[in-house]
């Protein structure tokens, strides 16, 4: 897992990263290095505050480490120009608290990211949001605002609108965090079904150990350390 | 796209109502200012220039640096000498003067040494009675002075403590300070103001309009205590009038600055309330500059519909100022300019790009994930 061998599966390698805050006197992540192959999904497990949301953030490009390098398919991230462009194709992000727009449909809320696509017609984007809202049963919400659904309701939104890029990268912080056991479930099936769909790679992070199980890979981590990694046969 | 962008914006505008709402009552309350300030300033200037710009007087004579109509004095000497001059068709003398008729109201006295000639140049129409006599005590009032002191044909009005003088005719020309005005013979203004042997103003029509420029080059350099200049250039040598309408022009940029200022105010709070939404866009792969347009649009959208509503408000506040003629506002246009409307629309575009780009730009400066984590 922390090897810096190639693979022919690899999708992204994490090499070294260290994060800081506040000019350095708030050590988050101290010497990272990952490696997330396609096509299996990763649990990332660890107490509050031993860096995984910063270790995701990192990942997904929404943060920049203080030192160390992020590669997305050979490509190291701090190189691009255009992060949006990666963000908005390769990678969906999933957070605890949905991040909905409340004075957007749920409907128009998973359109957001293909809106930035000129290369997505107007038809297209309306109906493969229609579509994932219709696998994650809020087909008949379509319609809402999202202020106006529940919990579970507006994290399966923020599902669909992670996935309507068929993103090869999904990261999901605490996903299922906020919502009923029901919901978990879904979300979990829903996330997992994509990444086998388009040989893609999950990253969960999570404080559930049964969630962690579903997964081909447990990553421990501690004081912004990865402690111990567990590969998973028969993962589901 | 678009749909779901002004959409987007839209409804983000209504997430505050009341703010949006405030924001655009004041918008458009400023613009409605502007409006009505600039089409003063142009009533104004407009006013001055029209009067002799194309009414065949080729030559404005003022004495130096006379600041207005009121202050000038040219010497009969000067004056007869000027009108005698080769190129001179024809000469008109005036004296303009104020005159308390008693402690509530004043008119205009407008004193010409030939009335008939000027008053067809000018365009000024009898509407009522016949022209005045300026042996005989008679004297012609503008029909604005008719309406506000409830003057006719025939009635009377004391001067001075002599007879009182008959009012022969109405006259209008449709410029405010012309029909807020009397009419009289030069010699009888000469003495209700007690300026004898003086003129205000000598107005000059030539035989050949192309000997323009070198008569004024004459008169000014044979008269040093005169200036001459074509009568396109009235506006320029009326220093207060100037003054007044560049000072009508500075309020007009400060109602810009005002606008911009509000604009910006609420838009500073927009972004700042929302900088987590602009880390949800960012996270989500939206382009920095379409997370600005985003503002912009909102910015627009709140700037043109202040700028629409201010230009229809100035409908009822003209409305409004002409029911006061007492205040004096004399330059006050009958509509707001469509060609003003245009001029709007593009300061509205303007402020709205302005008021949006600089808080835009610096709230979409930070990280997505520190964005996202803003309170």
């Amino acid at each position: 897992m922390n090897s810096l061998h190639h693979t022919p599966n690899l999708l992204l390698r994490a090499e070294n990263i260290h994060k800081a805050y506040d000019g350095g006197l708030i050590p988050a992540i101290n010497g990272v290095s990952l490696t997330l192959e396609k096509g299996k999904s990763y649990a990332l497990m660890g107490p509050s505050g031993c860096g995984k949301s910063t270790l995701l953030n990192i990942i997904g490009t929404l943060d920049f480490p203080t030192a160390g390098t992020v590669e997305y398919l050979d490509k190291r991230t701090e190189t691009l120009t255009t992060l949006h462009a990666l963000r908005r194709k390769a990678i969906g992000f999933v957070f605890q608290f949905h991040h909905l727009i409340p004075v957007l449909t749920l409907q128009e809320n998973v359109e957001l990211p293909l809106l930035a696509d000129v290369s997505t017609g107007d038809v297209l984007r309306r109906s493969k949001a229609t579509a994932l809202l219709q696998e994650l049963g809020l087909g008949h919400k379509k319609d809402e605002y999202a202020n106006r659904v529940s919990g579970g309701e507006r994290q399966r939104a923020a599902i669909a609108r992670a996935l309507i890029n068929d993103p090869l990268l999904v990261l999901a912080d605490e996903p299922t965090g906020s919502v009923d056991s029901k919901t978990a479930e879904l979300i979990l099936e829903k996330l997992l079904d994509h990444t086998r769909n388009v040989e893609g790679t999950l990253l969960i992070a999570t404080h559930d150990e049964a969630i962690a199980r579903l997964a081909d890979t447990i990553i421990r981590m501690k004081d912004g350390r990865i402690t111990h990694v567990e590969e998973r046969d028969g993962a589901a | 796209m678009l749909k779901i962008l002004f959409s987007y914006a839209f409804r983000n505008l209504l997430r505050v109502k009341l703010r949006s709402f405030f924001t655009l009552f004041v918008i458009s309350l400023v613009f409605s200012l502007f409006i009505l300030l600039t089409s003063i300033a142009e009533e104004l200037s407009g006013q001055i220039t029209d009067t002799l710009g194309e009414k065949s007087i080729d030559i404005v004579v003022q004495s130096k640096f006379a600041t207005t109509p009121l202050t000038s004095a040219i010497s009969q000497a000067d004056g007869d000498a000027i009108s005698a001059l080769e190129d001179v068709a024809s000469a008109t003398m005036l004296l303009i003067g104020k005159k308390r008729l008693n402690q509530k109201s004043s008119l205009f006295l407008l004193g010409f040494s030939d009335f008939g000639p000027i008053a067809k140049r000018l365009g000024i129409g009898l509407i009522k009675g016949k022209p005045f006599n300026p042996k005989a005590r008679e004297i012609a009032i503008g029909q604005k002075v008719a309406r506000v002191l409830n003057l006719n044909v025939g009635d009377s009005l004391q001067l001075d403590e002599n007879a009182p003088y008959t009012i022969t005719g109405i006259y209008s020309i449709g410029l405010d300070f012309l029909d807020a005005s009397a009419y009289i013979g030069i010699g009888d203004a000469q003495k209700l103001l007690q300026r004898p042997d003086q003129a205000g103003m000598l107005f000059l029509s030539l035989k050949n309009p192309l000997h323009t420029a070198q008569t004024i080059a004459s008169i000014n350099a044979a008269h040093p205590k005169v200036v001459a200049f074509s009568s396109g250039e009235l506006l320029q040598h009326l220093g207060s009038t100037k003054t007044v309408v560049n000072f009508i022009q500075l309020i007009s940029i400060v109602t810009f600055v005002v606008a911009t200022a509000v604009l910006l105010n609420t838009l500073v709070m927009t972004i700042n309330e929302r900088t987590r939404e602009i880390g949800i866009l960012s996270a989500i792969g939206w382009p920095r500059r379409m997370i600005i347009a985003l503002f912009g649009v909102e910015s627009l959208l709140l700037s043109f519909a202040g700028g629409i509503m201010g230009y229809l408000i100035t409908y009822p506040a003209i409305w409004l100022l002409d029911r006061f003629p007492n205040m004096g506002l004399n330059f006050i246009p009958d509509s707001p300019s469509l060609e003003m409307f245009g001029v709007l629309m593009l300061a509205c575009m303007l402020i709205g790009v302005l008021s949006a780009l600089f808080p835009a730009l610096h709230g979409t400066r930070m990280t997505p994930a520190k964005a996202l984590h803003h309170e």
